[in-house]
């Protein structure tokens, strides 16, 4: 389906747009009550320069982390792109035998479509994130980075829950998490496998940083007997000093906490005379075209610490949700870096669907100028030939019609006249406009010739 | 003395020309007297926005040729004011970009140069009706409004101020984006009606033009009779001073 194909299914969807309109009003405003604004500010600040100073040393900081991890008896694997992910991940499960896996959020995950390799192989995958294991069932990707099924109703969960408990389970919220937990508990005890995402890997100490609101992650990584974390090279930030100022804002601005209520920091496996953990952990350190955006214009995109708030904001989020954007990001960063990662001729119409309002950048949490880069996108876009070409000999035309005050009265009259001695003559922008909204009168001599007539 | 520029954007030129006339009737009440410049129409915004620099540059570079005898310029709408300030500069070649850096040096949003050039105290007049203020993307986030507009029409007897529960939420309007996906640009303009139509407001108002036709537009497509003013309209109509056309 096409991207306006996918606009008009949600436009038409409310229910949909009723769900998400929902969801991220209670994130934003939860956001914005967490601290001041001036404190926000400059913790802001701070988030960014710890982002900053990581992207532009990526490649020592993911050696150092490689080192000290390995030092720590964790395995770290490098795969280039999806399928080399992929490879090693299933080369993992297939060498310890593994039937069953439990995954904690990770939209890496997603990026490389691992869940589908897994169940090919024949081994089951259930979602432990609660949104996530909603989206599952009902056989969706997520639609929002952190809250996979916000476009979801309470009544479309309970009838997901209810067809695999096999009795009907009732609409609130606690018999709908109580169903989820019990369901999970036990897939938790019986997985083989555990595959987690990360939210940041901290280089000076080698450490695996994932956190949850559910637990979920925390039972993904210590109760099965192997853990893989899955995490973009993009993560890593330098210093354990670092990572306080990057999770408070994520916390903040993902969903309006002082922090998740789990922070999982994983450093090692089991080692004898450990309670608890898993017999090995293997960290997969995934490229997949990230290390292509260093050294160009939109570096500054692998800051991005995933928080969601860029879509929670977004005015055209708002009306179409996530599954509109056809792609495993979302909203303003999914606009941004789906081109970057997959090439602008994936989808060469995205960048042109954003109104360039410029919330998501006051929002952002790193401050990653997303309406800038939208902007450069389709600069892109334009020369390589794609998107919207027929505007470029309108455009060609603008300035040469505005070229002279003579020419410009010309072009105006023309127009005018045009209009009126032929009433059905409308330039294809003015027929589209008139699809919903009264078309603005044409002035038949432009405004300064009649200012000059008056005799000023 | 200060020689001072209205630059009245081509949407004022091609679809308002009242505006440009209630622009430089109530300049002229404040006691600023403004010319219109012979040439330099755009701003080259639309092209810019939509991935043709180049286009955009020829305009942009046109307009700053025009402008740089001024020593204010003057411009009724915050999206091309923002335009003109922030982005010509590193638009131009390189051997104009110091004449585009003075240029942008000294254009001001309308609202912007009213209030911070201390001509406030000289908005004086009547509107008894109940106004909900709009204040676009661009005035806002990349002029830094903060209620400058709001302060405007307050100066005005009668006048209630409202204001929209998301302020900072876009109309939708976007440029060729209102066209590039218009659906889409005609579910946000609805999603500002539902909060106009909430709040009682029988007037918007909005420094800038694009905006009004859009919410505007959808506005009496549905039948609706919130009026939609431009704010040099609405303080022309305010002051008493004529509002002319063509």
């Amino acid at each position: 389906m096409a991207l306006q194909e996918r606009i008009d299914k949600a436009l038409a969807d409310s229910v949909l747009r009723a769900a998400v309109a929902y969801s991220v009003d209670a994130h934003s405003i939860a956001s914005a009550r967490v601290v001041p604004p001036e404190i926000r500010q400059a913790w802001r600040a701070e988030a960014r320069q710890v982002r900053m100073h990581a992207v532009r040393h990526l490649p020592e900081l993911i050696e150092q982390f490689a080192d000290r991890a390995t030092e720590h008896g964790v395995q770290v694997h490098f795969a280039g792109d999806g399928a080399e992910a992929r490879d090693i991940i299933l080369g993992l499960a297939q060498q310890h035998g593994v039937r069953s896996v439990v995954k904690s959020k990770s939209m890496a995950s997603e990026e490389i479509e691992l869940t589908q390799a897994l169940e090919q192989a024949g081994m089951s995958v259930v979602e432990t994130d609660l949104g996530e294991y909603i989206v599952q069932l009902a056989h969706e990707p997520p639609s929002h980075i952190v809250g996979p099924a916000i476009h979801k109703t309470r009544q479309q969960i309970a009838e997901l829950f209810s067809a695999v408990a096999g009795e009907p389970i009732a609409e609130d919220t606690v018999s709908l998490a109580r169903f989820a937990q019990r369901h999970l508990r036990r897939q938790f005890q019986e997985a083989d496998l555990g595959i987690s995402g990360g939210n940041f890997l901290v280089a000076e100490t080698g450490t695996v940083v994932v956190v949850s609101n559910e637990g979920n992650a925390r039972m993904v990584s210590t109760v099965a007997p192997h853990h893989i974390a899955l995490v973009g090279v993009d993560k890593v930030i330098a210093t354990w000093e670092d990572l306080g100022k990057v999770l408070r804002m994520l916390a903040l601005a993902s969903t309006g906490q002082k922090i998740t209520v789990y922070v999982s920091l994983i450093t090692r496996p089991k080692h004898p005379g450990d309670l608890d953990g898993p017999e090995d952990v293997h960290v997969v350190l995934l490229d997949n075209g990230r290390s292509g955006i260093l050294g160009t214009p939109y570096e500054e995109t692998l800051m991005c610490i995933r928080c969601g708030a860029c879509l929670d904001i977004c005015p055209v989020y708002r009306q179409i949700g996530g599954h509109a954007y056809g792609s495993v990001y979302s909203g303003p960063i999914g606009a941004v870096i789906t081109p970057l990662l997959k090439g602008v001729s994936a989808q060469p119409e995205l960048p042109f669907a954003s109104t360039l309002c410029g919330a998501c950048w006051e929002v952002c949490p790193v401050g990653i100028h997303l309406h800038e880069h939208l902007l450069h996108l389709r600069a892109d876009v334009t020369r390589s030939g794609l998107g919207f070409q027929r505007e470029r000999l309108a455009f060609r035309a603008m300035r040469y019609a505005l070229g002279t005050p003579g020419r410009f009265r010309f072009s105006v009259g023309a127009l005018a006249f045009a209009r009126r001695s032929m009433p059905s003559f409308l330039p294809e922008p003015v027929k589209i406009w008139a699809r919903g909204r009264v078309v603005p009168d044409i002035e038949s001599v432009p405004f300064r010739e009649q200012w000059r007539r008056r005799g000023r | 003395m200060t020689k001072v520029a209205l630059f009245p954007t081509c949407l004022v030129e091609l679809t308002a020309a009242r505006v440009g006339f209630a622009t430089m009737e109530v300049l002229q009440r404040l006691g600023i007297n403004a010319e219109v410049p012979e040439a330099g129409f755009c701003c080259g915004q639309p092209a810019f926005n939509s991935g043709y620099r180049d286009e955009a540059r020829h305009m942009a570079e046109e307009a700053v040729a025009a402008l740089l005898p001024y020593d204010a310029i003057l411009v009724p709408s915050g999206s091309c004011a923002a335009m003109l300030r922030l982005e010509i500069p590193a638009l131009v070649a390189p051997e104009r970009q110091e004449a585009a850096t003075v240029v942008a040096g000294r254009t001001f949003e309308l609202v912007d140069y009213i209030v911070r050039k201390g001509y406030l105290d000289r908005i004086q007049g009547r509107f008894a009706h109940r106004v909900m203020v709009h204040g676009s993307c661009h005035a806002t986030r990349w002029l830094g409004q903060r209620g400058e507009l709001e302060e405007v029409v307050g100066r005005l007897d009668g006048a209630t101020v409202l204001a929209f529960p998301h302020p900072g939420l876009c109309c939708g309007f976007g440029g060729t984006f209102s066209v590039h996906f218009p659906e889409l640009s005609v579910a946000m303009a609805d999603a500002k009606i539902t909060d106009i139509l909430e709040g009682e407001a029988e007037v918007l108002v909005s420094g800038d033009l694009g905006c009004l036709h859009h919410v505007a537009g959808r506005m009496a497509a549905r039948g609706l009779t919130v009026r939609a003013l431009h704010i040099a309209e609405l303080l022309a109509e305010a002051m008493g001073v004529g509002v002319h056309g063509a």
